[in-house]
């Protein structure tokens, strides 16, 4: 007599194991009573909602921030207007390469000055200056009117120079102009030493203002 | 009660292809799950799986309301009635041995409860040495000794190779012979 044939001890006592009415009657009722109750969501579930809601946010903000605010850039912008600072350029090809408007510079120079930078700063301001191991000259001109030179110090005089047709704004120390603005053709120029020029070296230096 | 416990067409894909064989209305070919059908036709095998795997009785029911409740929420069409047996034994067997690496985690009081016929002196030795084997032993023991499963069958019941069925049933038989000598009645 064999396990396997089911008359075994084995089997005598699986035999016995049966669903009663009874068992049968409750085991429906509590099925049923479970399979209609709203399965509740385990814990494990909220984190994984929770994580993924979070991946969801980071995508929507690095597509939104892709989208909405301007792209980073190594290069200087192609126009000056709307940058955040001084543009350093190498030559004053480069800055007339970006800049809206023809730029003009002047030729005459006192003796001894050499181009030591190039930039521009913003609402296209192209500025150069030229130095003489001892002082600076700085040159400005942008687009529109009034003052551009930057220089707020207090001076003993001001006064109005005419250079052919143009009224030149002066403000300096011991008859030496310190700075110097004009406007002409819907454009404003100005010059500052920190030696200070001569009239005369103030008059050619306006007279001799042209294209690059 | 058992309107309840019935389930309805498998999908929408079974009822289309049914409507294009020119099978509408006609009842499916496949078994469809039915809770009450499948307790009365499979319950008590459950049921025995359970006590073989857990040797508790209470906990044995609690596994077949279980392996019911998923068959109501889960199960597939079956192909026949042996399909639909196979499946909840296989249910059965997970939630046992689920029950199992839960109580070896949180280890339970051992309750003593008998199992009818256990009075006998030669069937509580054999629950008592079935008892002693390890429960993954335990539950092939039952499959091929007592459901009669093949062992390819049992492997692919428990999704495992027949290799690993055939090393269990040797171990629990040695097992067996060992701690019941003559009592020993399992079929080689």
């Amino acid at each position: 007599m064999t396990l396997r044939n089911r008359r075994s001890a084995y089997g005598a006592l699986m035999d016995a194991v049966v669903v009663t009415p009874e068992l049968e009657q409750r085991l429906l009722e509590a099925v049923t009573r479970r399979a209609n109750r709203r399965p509740a969501v385990p814990a494990w579930r909220w984190l994984r909602l929770a994580a993924l809601a979070s991946a969801v946010c980071c995508v929507v903000l690095m597509v939104w921030s892709s989208y909405g605010v301007p792209p980073v850039t190594t290069t200087p912008p192609a126009v000056v207007q709307g940058g955040y600072g001084p543009v350093v350029y190498d030559d004053l090809q480069a800055l007339t390469a970006v800049l809206s408007y023809p730029l003009r510079i002047p030729a005459a120079l006192p003796e001894g000055y050499e181009l030591s930078l190039v930039q521009s700063l913003p609402g296209e301001l192209a500025e150069l200056r030229w130095s003489d191991g001892t002082d600076t000259l700085c040159y400005r001109m942008a687009p529109g009117a009034g003052d551009i030179s930057g220089d707020y110090n207090a001076y003993e005089a001001e006064w109005t120079q005419t250079v052919g047709a143009v009224p030149v704004d002066c403000r300096g120390d011991g008859g030496r102009i310190a700075a110097a603005v004009w406007s002409a053709e819907g454009f404003s120029y100005s010059v500052t030493s920190d030696a200070g020029l001569t009239p005369e070296a103030l008059a050619a230096l306006v007279e001799s203002v042209g294209p690059v | 009660m058992e309107q309840l416990l019935r389930r309805g067409p498998s999908g929408p894909l079974a009822r289309l292809r049914a409507l294009l064989a020119g099978e509408a209305g006609a009842e499916p070919a496949c078994l469809q799950p039915d809770g009450a059908r499948a307790l009365r036709r499979h319950g008590d095998a459950v049921l025995r799986l359970a006590c073989a795997y857990l040797h508790q009785r209470a906990e044995a029911e609690d596994v077949l309301q279980d392996a019911l409740l998923q068959y109501l929420q889960k199960a597939p069409a079956f192909a026949d009635e042996a399909h639909e047996r196979a499946w909840l034994l296989r249910v059965a067997a997970n939630l046992c041995k689920n029950r199992l690496s839960y109580w070896r985690r949180h280890p339970q009081e051992e309750l003593s409860e008998l199992l009818p016929g256990r009075e006998e002196p030669q069937l509580a030795a054999v629950w008592d040495a079935v008892g002693a084997l390890p429960a993954r032993y335990r539950g092939v023991v039952h499959l091929y000794y007592y459901e009669g499963y093949s062992t390819v069958e049992i492997a692919r019941l428990l999704g495992k190779k027949e290799a690993t069925i055939r090393s269990l049933l040797t171990r629990a038989r040695a097992r067996l012979r060992e701690l019941l000598k003559e009592g020993y009645d399992f079929e080689e």
